[in-house]
């Protein structure tokens, strides 16, 4: 696995990912969530669920992410879909 | 009971994953019909090794949504923290601890009748989380050679795919970002204290098959001196890997039963025929422990109590105990010393019995030239096999529930009985006033502990 995307997927899909993710690790219900909704503040992700999300991101990606990149502390969901959006080859 | 009021230990709670029970209710039932769960390894282990043992006792997970766990808990910790956590909420249950999530979704609990700050958690475990570690490390050592592999795979027309064959090495697909948390053995405590808010100790103990019973005798005496009023102790092992790496560790040390017996008769502790432990994928076991004033002022009434515990060290050897030079006499001795009972009050001694020539025949020499024929004496492992680090654990509850129902489980397989002991071949009923369990460990550790009807 690398850290930058195996092939060029368009920011929709990505997330479509992250929603999945989010739905999956959180049980969250997907019409609840927005892109403006902060991972952290507004859906009670703690440290260990974080590295949970990205251990689903990256698998359904085949990428390997720096959970630090993210700064998941303050980012929001659109945050987090575009920085994944980024790690691709221009 | 000769320990004064103020320094008394009982059991207040038990919470089981094993086999042949996911509850003390269905456990205890199977364990007195002498039900096992044996079957033949997998079929895929046979690419990895050419094992001589053919058996093995695996363990059903149980559904951990039951006891709230999410996607984020099944992604982040190893499956032995799983059923720690599955048997310490029933044991918590049945002591009738009162929990309330600490927010929504979180996983974290509040108790209103324990002081946290006077309650702990102790922890046996052989190998720790060593599926995460296996899981992980596999494509940490291919992945300098994966991009050779598969320009070579992509020319081998006999593999139909190299993500097939790709998969046989590895279970992630790479080193996850919580490897080293899944990993740590100490990651079964730690979420227990985590999970339950138990702010004093979170220790993990380590004494490979003497595991359980040892973290089991430190709550003990974490309780017994004061230290704590409360306490989990227990024990937890899972062995998760896809291609049988630890079974085949075992059975390379020629550990495992051997003998070309029938899948029920392969198992047998105490018999002539013996060969070798029944090779357990795991299981976990966690008892309340508490102080018996603390216990009867929340109105719980004790299972059994817990008299003394004593721990030696052969200091001979990593693999084997010595017949004429081990420190298990002492060990014995203490444990019944500790109670302060004498010796001819053990009515009952759940033995370590796993099944190994030398194990089974020291341990049964020692037993008789301590307690001659009149203790009734059984092997749990002739039903469970070995589950290493929870054993003891396990052994400690059936010791507690056959104290609590005057009965003791069958010890299969004894057609040919070595040492002349008072071997349960079938289910026995009989006053049980005290009790005496008992682990030896690779590495020479021997714990006794010694119980008492309530």
């Amino acid at each position: 696995m690398n850290n930058v995307l195996p092939i060029n997927l368009g920011r929709q899909r990505i997330r479509k990912v992250v929603f999945a993710a989010l739905v999956d690790v959180l049980a969250l219900d997907e019409a609840t969530l927005e892109e403006s909704l902060k991972v952290v503040e507004d859906l009670d992700a703690d440290s260990m669920s974080i590295l949970a999300l990205v251990i689903v991101i990256e698998d359904a990606l085949s990428i390997e992410i720096d959970p630090a990149e993210l700064h998941m502390s303050d980012a929001t969901i659109g945050h987090v879909i575009d920085y994944i959006s980024g790690q691709q080859e221009p | 009971m000769n320990s004064s009021a103020a320094s008394r230990v009982v059991i207040t709670g038990i919470g089981l994953v094993t086999a042949i029970g996911n509850s003390v209710d269905a456990f205890w039932k199977n364990c007195l019909n002498g039900e096992t769960r044996i079957e033949a390894t997998p079929d895929h282990w046979d690419a990895y090794y050419s094992a001589t043992s053919k058996y093995w006792s695996p363990l059903d997970l149980p559904d951990f949504s039951r006891h709230g766990l999410r996607g984020s808990d099944l992604l982040t910790m190893d499956p032995a923290v799983l059923i720690a956590i599955a048997a310490a909420d029933e044991a918590l249950e049945n002591a009738k601890i009162e929990r309330s999530l600490q927010a929504p979704r979180s996983g974290k609990y509040l108790s209103s009748n324990i002081d946290s700050a006077k309650s702990g958690s102790f922890v046996g475990t052989g190998l720790g989380c060593i599926t995460s570690t296996l899981d992980n490390y596999t494509p940490h050592l291919l992945k300098s050679s994966r991009p050779d592999l598969d320009r070579w795979l992509e020319d081998q027309s006999q593999v139909s795919s190299s993500k097939e064959l790709l998969a046989n090495f590895a279970v992630n697909r790479s080193v996850s970002p919580v490897a080293s948390l899944k990993s740590m053995p100490n990651s079964i405590g730690a979420t227990l204290s985590i999970r339950y808010n138990l702010r004093g100790p979170a220790d993990t103990c380590s004494m490979a098959c003497a595991s359980g019973l040892g973290a089991i005798g430190r709550a003990y005496e974490a309780v017994k001196s004061g230290r704590l009023n409360l306490a989990l102790g227990g024990g937890a092992e899972f062995y998760g890997d896809r291609a049988g790496g630890v079974f085949m560790a075992f059975d390379r040390l020629g550990a495992l039963a051997k003998a070309d017996l029938s899948r029920n008769h392969v198992n047998r502790p105490f018999d002539e025929a013996r060969s070798g432990f029944l090779f357990s994928q795991g299981g976990a076991c966690f008892l309340v422990l508490e102080d018996f004033e603390h216990a009867r002022l929340r109105g719980v009434a004790p299972i059994a109590e817990i008299l003394g515990t004593y721990e030696t060290s052969d200091a001979i050897s990593l693999a084997s105990i010595h017949a004429d030079d081990n420190s298990i006499r002492e060990m014995i001795c203490g444990a019944i010393a500790a109670a302060d009972v004498p010796v001819e009050a053990i009515d009952y001694v759940n033995a370590h019995g796993t099944g190994t020539a030398t194990n089974d025949k020291v341990e049964s020499d020692i037993l008789f030239e301590i307690f001659g024929p009149r203790p009734l004496v059984n092997s749990t492992k002739s039903l469970l096999g070995h589950t290493i680090g929870a054993s003891g654990a396990i052994e400690a509850a059936v010791t507690a529930l056959s104290l609590k129902n005057g009965t003791v489980h069958p010890s299969l397989n004894i057609d040919n009985p070595i040492g002349g002991l008072n071997y349960a071949t079938e289910r026995r009923t009989a006053s049980l006033e005290y009790a005496l369990t008992q682990n030896f460990g690779f590495g020479g550790h021997n714990v006794g502990m010694v119980l008492a009807r309530v």
